[in-house]
């Protein structure tokens, strides 16, 4: 992840977790950075451990620890919605750890359950009103429509080049190890630079140099795998068609095509997201899509990324691997920790994997 | 201590209950009764206005904990691959269904028709009944009730019975019947009722010695998660309840009568630990004698007094309460309730448990164990206790921990 304050100019909204209002917030002249993927940036939590116990997931720790470290120094304000047990909590706590530090925190709730009914479309787009009240005073701009759009436009153009990064690593011109690189390099810089950074990036790949790969796997977790695992994965000559992690293929999957408010944009991004087991009201949907995605891609392997302590992601697990292998698929199930170190024993699992699949058919 | 003989006719009350809850749970089943599983805090008053069965799965996985099957239970579910990080009521629970009720005191309970969960307790109970709507292929109906940083807000009230209406919606679709709002309102009535009897009994806590234990709190508590909310036989058995324990108040006979140590405790209940850690603390003197997890009852958010349901809109009062545990509302509300009680009830020390099967108890308390040291300079301390799988606590060592703390409380 880049320095945050060397690289934007705008004001810096630190948002967690993934789904938040990107466009909204661009629109409104801010600068919206997920705060994830911090897993590289900090050896340790000392800061987090004073306040949240070590069997919350790493992704909460790192993040904790990241805002009590450089929050004050590198965001400007700090946005949040209700996902999962762990982070309900967060921002009291965050703002015991903060102390006297300034850094306005601005919350949404997603409806978790009947998004489809009346009331639970109302109900995500008074919040989304509210936001924007609050946004207003924040930034201290009036909200314009046509700069929404301009925004919408601008996280479109990126979702793209997303994926078109993604069919390269589909096609194997790019590893799974450089792709998830640079694509965690990404978060803290403003859109415009993002794209700019995956123009780049898309044109330095090398269809020369490509190895033979035919072990074509999906992977889906919240994260993807450390780098020593994605390179492991790349070294035994797996193939990644999909990355189903929250943080790639989930939160770049969809964005609305026609809409006439902010709030019926929100309402459809939300409504009709890839699936993941954080937006309860898409988890219905999660299982099929990701069998269904598999079969789509011709994949042979399934690897689930688990974070160690993430409930929501383990609940649907033993469903998941069921419905996997009724379909023929391989599963490995891979977990992480914060700082854990059997980088050993995850790089023989994979090597196992990769002979499994070798013998499959 | 005193003798095992305290509060006799209230034991003999809760056991006749509970017996009786489960036994008419599997015959009016059997007898083709339409069953609903609920999550502990979605309000059964409401579902007064139907004739159903109502289980709730959390205070099954509760009894198997307090009658020592917790863990052979919750082996089942991780056998059926469900991570031993995930809540030890969800295993112990989905360890019963795959065994088919095998090894539970009750055996299980009936196959339901519908689900009903919410997530303000916590999330992962969606999850948990996820499963069975999936196993089973029935409906599963999710209150989402929005966490509270303060005080319900006016929208979020309104949003909460919205989806009440829905959910009545479709028990009538599901079961032919129509809801009956009268029986509602008398349900919420006898809650009420139920409600300040309950809060009687808590209250004996303010006198020194302490009238009551917390963990005589976690026992009798067990009528109120269960479909007895609502009911003339709620009613009467925290009257008895709170009736009993002020005789043995006034007769002098005392939980701890030479306490010199009264202590909150914090999370769920230990319920492999009642009786061995209520016996270990007597002899050092010292008294539970209130915990967040049961005074929260009969109250909302942010308070330990009484909530009084006064309004002739049943369903505007059981919104209301949708967030009276602890789980739904955050750190400053928690912070204010455990305030009242430390003063109302002279603590002088307070376990917090941690407990990694419950985050959402347990992420918020290593900054409530710092303000309240730092604002009433008594000693606390923290545990690692999980409420319902003894295979994640070491008895000697966190027992330790509290004996030191009960040494800098002196
Ligand atoms: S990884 Fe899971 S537990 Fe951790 S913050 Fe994300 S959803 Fe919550
Ligand atoms: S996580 Fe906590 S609130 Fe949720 S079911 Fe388990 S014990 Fe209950």
């Amino acid at each position: 992840m880049p320095d945050i304050s060397k690289t934007n100019v705008k004001p810096v909204i630190g948002c967690f977790p993934l789904y938040p209002p990107l466009e909204l917030f661009h629109s409104m002249g801010l600068t919206p950075v997920i705060l994830w993927g911090l897993a590289e940036k900090y050896d340790k939590t000392i800061h987090a451990d004073q306040h949240i116990q070590n069997y919350c997931c790493g992704v909460a720790r790192k993040m904790t620890e990241y805002i009590l470290t450089d929050g004050e120094k590198e965001l400007d304000a700090l946005f949040m919605y209700n996902a999962c047990d762990t982070l309900r909590n967060l921002p009291e706590i965050l703002s015991c750890g903060l102390g006297d530090a300034d850094l306005p925190m601005l919350k949404l709730h997603i409806p978790a359950a009947r998004l489809d009914s009346d009331y639970g479309r109302n109900y995500l787009e008074n919040e989304i009103s509210n936001l924007i009240e609050g946004l207003e005073e924040l930034t201290g701009h009036a909200f314009e429509m046509s700069s929404f759009r301009d925004s919408v436009s601008m996280y479109r153009l990126l979702r793209e080049k997303l994926d078109a990064v993604n069919t390269c690593m589909a096609n194997g011109t790019f590893g799974y190890a450089g792709t998830i690189q640079q694509l965690t390099s990404l978060n803290g810089l403003p859109v415009e630079k993002q794209i700019e950074a995956l123009d780049a990036y898309l044109i330095s790949q090398n269809v020369d140099s490509l190895p033979e790969k035919h072990k074509r796997i999906v992977v889906s977790g919240i994260l993807p795998p450390p780098r020593y695992a994605c390179e492991a994965l790349d070294k035994a000559g797996f193939c990644v068609v999909a990355d189903d992690t929250a943080m790639v293929g989930r939160s770049n999957g969809y964005t609305p095509d026609s809409y006439d408010s902010v709030a019926e944009y929100y309402y459809n991004f939300y409504m009709n997201h890839v699936p993941c087991s954080t937006l309860l009201h898409t988890a219905d949907r999660k299982v099929d899509a990701i069998v269904d995605l598999v079969k789509q891609k011709k994949a042979k392997g399934f690897i689930f990324v688990g974070e160690k302590y993430c409930e929501y992601e383990y609940f649907e697990l033993p469903y998941l691997e069921k419905k996997l292998q009724e379909a023929g698929i391989k599963v490995l199930v891979l977990e992480f920790a914060l700082g854990d170190a059997s980088h050993g024993a995850i790089q023989t699992r994979i090597d196992a994997f990769s002979e499994m699949l070798e013998e499959a058919p | 201590m005193s003798s095992g003989r305290r509060l006799e006719n209230s034991a003999a009350s809760l056991k006749k209950l509970v017996t009786d809850y489960f036994m008419h749970m599997h015959a009016e089943a059997a007898s083709g009764k339409f069953v609903t599983w609920i999550a502990i805090i979605v309000p059964i008053e409401l579902l007064k206005g139907f004739d159903l069965v109502v289980a709730v799965p959390e205070n099954h996985s509760a009894m198997c904990a307090a009658r020592g099957v917790g863990a052979v239970q919750a082996e089942k579910a991780e056998h059926k691959g469900y991570s031993m990080d995930l809540c030890s009521y969800a295993r112990i629970d989905l360890g019963t269904w795959f065994a088919k009720g095998e090894g539970s005191p009750s055996m299980g309970m009936p196959k339901p028709d519908l689900l009903i969960s919410n997530n303000n307790n916590c999330s992962l109970l969606v999850k948990w009944f996820d499963v069975y709507r999936r196993e089973l292929r029935i409906p599963h109906f999710t209150l989402d009730v929005p966490f509270c940083y303060e005080s319900q807000k006016e929208k979020d009230l309104d949003y909460i019975i919205a989806q009440f209406r829905d959910l009545i919606s479709l028990i009538e679709e599901k079961t032919g019947q129509t809801w009956d709002e009268e029986k509602v309102r008398e349900a919420v009535r006898l809650s009420d009722k139920a409600n300040k009897h309950w809060k009687r009994f808590l209250d004996l806590a303010a006198h020194h010695p302490a009238g009551m234990t917390a963990f005589d709190s976690f026992v009798h508590m067990a009528p109120y998660i269960t479909s007895y909310r609502g009911t003339q036989q709620l009613v009467e058995h925290c009257k008895l309840l709170a009736d009993e324990a002020e005789e043995l108040v006034n007769t002098s006979d005392f939980p701890v009568a030479n306490e010199k140590h009264r202590l909150l405790w914090d999370n769920i209940a230990p319920w492999h630990q009642l009786r061995k850690m209520s016996t270990r603390l007597a002899e050092l003197n010292a008294n539970v004698i209130c915990a967040t997890y049961t005074s929260c009852m009969g109250t909302i958010e942010g308070h330990v007094d009484q909530y009084r349901y006064e309004h002739d809109n049943p369903l505007y009062d059981l919104a209301r309460v949708q967030n009276f545990s602890v789980c739904p509302y955050g750190l400053e509300l928690r912070y204010q309730a455990m305030c009242q009680q430390i003063e109302r009830f002279d603590i002088t020390g307070v376990i917090f448990s941690s407990n990694r099967s419950c985050k959402v108890y347990s992420v918020m308390q290593i900054d409530l164990m710092r303000n309240i040291e730092k604002r009433y300079g008594i000693p606390t301390v923290m545990i690692e206790v999980d409420h319902a799988d003894p295979r994640q606590y070491n008895e000697e060592k966190e027992f330790m921990k509290v004996e030191a703390m009960l040494e800098r409380s002196i």
